[in-house]
């Protein structure tokens, strides 16, 4: 996970609602890594 | 696992000698190399096309065999174990006589070819260069010289050794697809097109050996007189090729570096990257990462790029004073050309980014620059000395200083011992333009994550160009570096995710100041708050 991403995210307070929406914006995986950021989004909505 | 481990480490041991897959991929390996040293003993082999296929798939079957051996009981990750135990990885024995065998084949190859077996003045080929007669037929229809051994052998092994390095980087997809264009830049645009469009070639219609992807400064031949006449003589499909070859120096080379930063050729593309990445994984570690070496490679590199500018100005110009009329560029013109564009490259550089030059850089840039607009102007003025030496000269001494000895005897056959980028980094012209670039004017930067760095080295250990990224990541510092080939090697070998490569806006790119690490939260007042 970006740390630059996530620092801001603490400031500016934002819930994990939020956050789990955002995640792309997170993502620190090397290029061409599959991205998950849609099932992981489904699996915490769905729970 | 085969054997029980009796001690607590999460990590396991390093292999104490080869598993049996190991040494039968060995043997297979070694066998195939055998019988191209018999060859070389002039050993009469009577189905040369059959011992030749033999050799060739017992080389590729063996290293394959050996990987399986090494990786494939293991999970994906980080594959150094016992690097610096392994005499061959490690500057021991193993390492010294490879080294040795390599650097002497290099000797011989540029030197005495006739040693390998090459046929002179029309007699048939002998020896090693004999046995690759029948592939040579095969694919451009002509007998084999030791050029043709030699690309080869070296397709061969980056196939072979790509395949070894895909299965032990099996945890980073970046690296495998980077390995994959490498192979098939080598397989397709460095062999197997080059060797059939040789056939094409008539008494009427021939073309040049043309490595579409091996560009001046790096091809330092490429624009040679023998080259471009044949290139002119060729119809319009020679000045294509010839336009597609300045193309690439002036409009291809820098979008693609603005880009992605110079990985795109020296990891992507490059014949010479392509060997480094994948027989020279296992030395990578090897490069120096001391201070003084990173000091005399930032000299060495950009002596090396004038000499070539020099060069490559003198021949060219040469050739075009000769035979005013047969060329669409006069001498005169080229030399003012070559002058202008040189004088308004430092002019832009200067104004837009001289904060960023170190000072002796800059009296380093003023140096050379004052140097090559001299040449220029006494060749443009007298007719009887031609750059201070005679342009010929110039260009065999480049050819065989820079272009046999530096980088092939020195930058290939001393892998073992001094790395796999040895030539990439210190000497390699290219690398100079498109790591000026690089710094100065790209998208590309390793992002660090700084604060998850457990400072274990392993990015600077593993790092080929001799970078201290562990200082950068520590920092939660960008890398932006001239020397980075972004081959992605310290990004695969962190083992907390740290490094990532990627290409983003240039604001704000070279971030020393604004790092993040953490500690700008008071801890103190966040308890308090509750």
């Amino acid at each position: 996970m970006r740390h630059e991403v996530f620092d801001r995210w603490l400031t500016e307070n934002r819930n994990v609602d939020y956050v789990m929406q955002n995640l792309k914006q997170a993502n620190f995986d090397p290029e061409f890594y599959s991205r998950y950021e849609k099932e992981i989004l489904t699996a915490y909505n769905n729970y | 696992m085969s054997t029980i481990q009796r001690d607590m480490s999460l990590t396991g041991q390093p292999p104490k000698s080869i598993n049996t897959l190991q040494k039968l991929g060995t043997i297979l390996g070694v066998a195939g190399l055998f019988i191209i040293v018999l060859a070389g003993f002039n050993v009469n082999f009577p189905n040369k096309g059959l011992w030749l296929s033999i050799s060739l798939v017992s080389i590729l079957a063996g290293v394959v065999l050996f990987t399986k051996g090494a990786y494939a009981h293991k999970m994906e990750g980080i594959k150094n174990d016992g690097v610096w135990f392994k005499s061959i990885s490690s500057r021991g024995y193993l390492a010294w006589i490879a080294g040795i065998a390599l650097t002497g084949f290099y000797i011989v190859l540029y030197f005495f070819a006739e040693l390998l077996g090459l046929g002179v003045d029309g007699a048939a080929n002998t020896g090693i260069v004999a046995l690759f007669d029948p592939l040579s037929e095969l694919l451009n229809g002509k007998q084999a010289s030791q050029w043709f051994v030699y690309g080869t052998l070296y397709t061969v092994a980056i196939l072979a050794f790509g395949y070894k390095f895909i299965r032990k980087y099996k945890h980073n997809r970046y690296e495998q697809l980077r390995t994959i264009s490498v192979m098939f830049f080598q397989t397709a645009f460095a062999f197997m097109i080059p060797e059939i469009m040789a056939r094409l070639n008539t008494d009427d219609f021939s073309l040049p050996y043309n490595d579409l992807k091996n560009m001046w400064p790096l091809n330092y031949y490429a624009f040679d007189q023998w080259r471009v006449d044949e290139f002119i003589n060729a119809g319009t499909i020679g000045l294509a090729f010839l336009l597609f070859g300045v193309l690439s120096i002036f409009v291809v080379s820098p979008i693609l570096t603005y880009k992605y930063g110079k990985r795109w050729y020296c990891s992507w593309v490059c014949g010479c990257g392509g060997l480094a990445e994948t027989a020279g994984d296992s030395f990578r570690h090897l490069s120096d990462k001391s201070m003084s070496a990173w000091k005399v490679e930032r000299w060495v590199i950009h002596s090396v790029l004038v000499f070539s500018v020099v060069m490559t100005t003198a021949v060219i110009s040469t050739y075009l004073g000769y035979d005013p009329n047969k060329y669409w560029l006069t001498k005169d013109i080229f030399l003012i050309g070559v002058a202008v564009f040189l004088g308004v490259l430092f002019a832009v550089i200067w104004i837009f980014k001289r904060q960023e030059l170190a000072k002796d850089a800059r009296y380093g840039a003023i140096g050379y620059l004052v140097i090559v607009l001299s040449l220029i102007a006494i060749h443009y003025t007298s007719e009887t000395t031609l750059f201070l030496f005679e342009a010929g000269k110039l260009r065999s001494f480049y050819g065989f200083l820079i272009g046999s000895i530096f980088s092939g005897v020195i930058g290939t056959g001393f892998y073992p011992i001094f790395g796999n980028r040895v030539w990439c980094r210190m000497g390699c012209p290219m690398a100079a333009i498109l790591g000026m670039q690089q710094r100065l004017f790209s998208k590309f930067r390793i992002t660090t994550n700084g604060g998850q760095c457990i400072s274990c080295g392993n990015c600077s250990t593993y790092c080929e160009m001799g970078i201290d990224v562990r200082a950068y990541a520590q920092k939660g510092e960008n890398i932006v570096r001239s020397s980075c080939v972004g081959c992605g090697v310290c990004s695969a070998v962190c083992p907390r995710g740290v490094l990532k490569l990627e290409n983003d806006s240039m604001d704000g790119r070279i971030n020393g100041n604004e790092i993040l690490l953490g500690n700008d939260v008071d801890l103190m007042s966040l308890v308090n708050k509750k």
